[in-house]
């Protein structure tokens, strides 16, 4: 059973503490490949997330990190249910997501929002910011006519807009604060867990530190929890208080900050934190880099057994038959690697 | 607005002189001449070249065409040398009747097409939406004197379910010229009735082509919108999949949309002219056919003036809706 993954004993293992606001299992999300004009038949899917197991803490900021194209965001928005994952569950203060009816997940999103990764894309152009703002309020049934007015007016004070912007459409503002209106949106409804999906890497880096900045002050004011997604590693070491990393699909390693910033367990996250520079001359010089070879395999046809191990400089004949487990190397230090440390 | 409408306007002038000059040249390219086609075959070279020179038609072409223009600024849009009515009176008869026809037409293309487009951008792959499409094809691809003749023969000659030709007894009392709005404001139901029963075929036939086209437009603009962020963004929020295609996805697809009503509304002009003579409609497509093949000068004149001037206006209309409908756009 060792290829099969996701089974019960690793999704335990990952259980956590009892103080769980999320906790995913085995989730799957495969976008099926289809070939023909007229009659389409699937040849193959796209295994962009394939079994992921990882919870997040009531109050904390859990940082999922990864290449482009590892299935960071897919893994997000399987999560909030915007995609319909393949497989696993989603368990959301208890509640299963995955199971829920079209009517009972509408009423879920109350408590769970997203804050999109492209500000010029995810706001619709033809809506004033208060539509945009205000929509979710009217849909929960939170308030309307004059307390919804005054609500958004609130919001956007508490993002750090002019209250009277109102009545102005997205294209009037700049990419920093479209960002502050999309995140103005998802706290309308006061939700208790956001997934962030690289709110930041559509900005220009001025304002970049702004925006995690209120996030930040965001999260204390509001005891937020948030999936924050990324690739920028110095960015996730700033914000979070647990990291995982993703490869291909998968969830290689989940551990505290500090556990993982300095003790990484898994050889791609080695190599994944040794490519972040150093801002100081003399150490940057000295550093030992580990420089990966080869691409990332594709995710429709993913490497046997360890799927790091045509990359993988520890990688020996196991590694290319058997998936490691996801297993608690440390307390609360899980890696999936027959060779850690 | 008001200096972008003065000036969309003050380019009028233009356009519709230029479309003056090709057509008093085009008419006149066309072999025959009006006396050939008053006095038939048999009439001697010198009979003709009579009553041309009578009729005004022997002078030099900028005269001709100075002298037509003059009573054009003045209002006056002549009249046929053949039947000595004036151009004015007859499309005081014969504009209502094309309207008639015409919007008839936009409204089933326009409804139908947009619904068929929504229904086959939302099942995408589907076999509605290959069928919707195939249909469409078969709409765009389809001659519509001929589908025309045989609805014709299928519906009224065979079924007897519709007449097959005119636009039914005139109201007693023509207000707007519109047979449907005036037994509307009569009180009239049986007269309405009528008049919609033999609107129904030529106007279907009218519809084909834009309703194809509108369907079409309105799917891949459904399904370019669909695959906006934004739309993850309106499900993200809780809204229903109603709520998210009526408010999210329909207003960003329906520029395009519009687009393409305002440009079929100009080309169903010229489905006019076939449709009318199909059905035996008497309005400006079987006028302006008549004065064709009348070689009645003035009267095609001044029709495609009339027609050029409807599909400058009706661009212009659908130019002003694109700021209405998209906050983006500014005119200045």
């Amino acid at each position: 059973m060792a290829l099969d993954v996701g089974t019960d004993h690793t999704s335990t293992a990952t259980a956590g503490s009892g103080r769980n606001l999320l906790q995913v299992k085995g989730l799957k999300m495969h976008f099926p490949l289809t070939q023909g004009i007229i009659f389409q038949r699937q040849v193959g899917a796209v295994r962009a997330v394939d079994g992921v197991d990882f919870f997040v803490e009531k109050g904390e900021t859990l940082g999922l990190v990864g290449e482009s194209g590892c299935g960071k965001s897919t893994t997000g928005r399987a999560i909030l249910q915007l995609y319909k994952p393949t497989a696993g569950e989603v368990l959301f203060d208890g509640v299963d997501l995955v199971k829920l009816g079209g009517e009972q997940m509408r009423k879920m999103r109350r408590r769970m929002q997203m804050i999109f990764q492209d500000p010029y894309a995810s706001l619709n152009p033809r809506m004033t910011v208060g539509n945009i703002i205000g929509e979710p309020l009217e849909v929960h049934s939170l308030a309307k006519g004059k307390a919804k007015t005054e609500r958004v007016q609130e919001l956007l004070r508490v993002v750090g807009l002019n209250p009277y912007f109102t009545n102005r459409y997205p294209h009037e503002f700049s990419g920093g604060q479209r960002q502050r209106i999309g995140i103005a949106r998802a706290l309308a409804v006061e939700p208790d867990f956001i997934v962030a999906d690289e709110p930041i890497s559509a900005l220009d880096v001025s304002i970049q530190a702004q925006v995690i900045n209120l996030l930040e002050e965001l999260q204390s004011k509001f005891k937020l929890t948030f999936l924050f997604i990324a690739h920028d590693l110095s960015v996730v070491r700033h914000i979070s208080d647990r990291v995982a990393v993703m490869y291909l699909g998968k969830v290689v390693e989940l551990a505290d900050r500090a556990a993982i910033f300095e003790r990484p367990l898994h050889p791609y996250s080695q190599a994944l934190l040794s490519a972040v520079p150093i801002p100081d001359p003399a150490i940057e010089t000295k550093r030992k880099r580990i420089i990966l070879t080869g691409d990332v395999p594709s995710p429709v046809n993913p490497p046997s057994g360890c799927r790091f191990h045509t990359r993988c400089w520890k990688a020996q004949a196991v590694c290319s038959v058997t998936d490691p487990d996801f297993i608690e190397h440390e307390p609360r230090h899980w890696a999936a690697c027959h060779f850690p440390g | 607005m008001g200096r972008y409408l003065a000036r969309r306007l003050l380019l009028l002038v233009p356009t519709l002189l230029g479309v003056s000059v090709i057509v008093f040249l085009f008419i006149r390219l066309i072999p025959g001449d009006p006396a050939t086609a008053i006095l038939r075959e048999s009439a001697t070279a010198a009979q003709v070249a009579e009553l041309n020179a009578k009729l005004g038609f022997d002078r030099p072409l900028p005269v001709q065409y100075l002298e037509y223009m003059g009573r054009i600024v003045r209002g006056d849009l002549g009249e046929s040398f053949h039947t000595r009515l004036t151009v004015v009176d007859q499309l005081k008869q014969k504009l209502p009747a094309t309207m008639e026809l015409a919007l008839s037409a936009m409204i089933i293309a326009t409804v139908a097409g947009v619904l068929l487009g929504i229904l086959a951008a939302m099942r995408r792959g589907s076999i509605l939406d290959y069928g919707t499409m195939t249909l469409a094809l078969v709409g765009v691809s389809m001659p519509i004197f001929w589908l025309g003749l045989m609805l014709i023969y299928a519906f009224a000659v065979n079924l007897h379910w519709l007449p097959p030709s005119t636009r039914g007894e005139p109201p007693e009392l023509v207000r707007t010229g519109l047979y449907t709005l005036d037994y509307l404001a009569a009180l009239d139901a049986n007269g309405f009735l009528d008049t919609l029963r033999h609107l129904a075929l030529p106007g279907f036939v009218l519809a084909t082509v834009p309703l194809a086209v509108i369907a079409r437009q309105t799917r891949s603009a459904m399904l370019e919108v669909l695959g906006q962020d934004f739309v993850r963004t309106a499900r993200s929020k809780g809204l229903r999949q109603q709520t998210v295609i009526a408010r999210h996805v329909l207003k960003n697809a329906m520029l395009p949309v519009i687009t393409v009503v305002g440009l079929q509304t100009g080309a169903l002009l010229s489905g006019a002219v076939l449709t009318e003579t199909v059905f035996s409609w008497p309005g400006m497509g079987t006028y302006v056919l008549e004065a064709i093949l009348a070689r009645d000068y003035t009267v095609v004149q001044s029709v495609v003036l009339v027609f050029a001037f409807i599909f400058v206006m009706v661009n212009l209309i659908v130019d002003l809706s694109y700021a209405w409908l998209d906050p983006r756009i500014k005119y200045a």
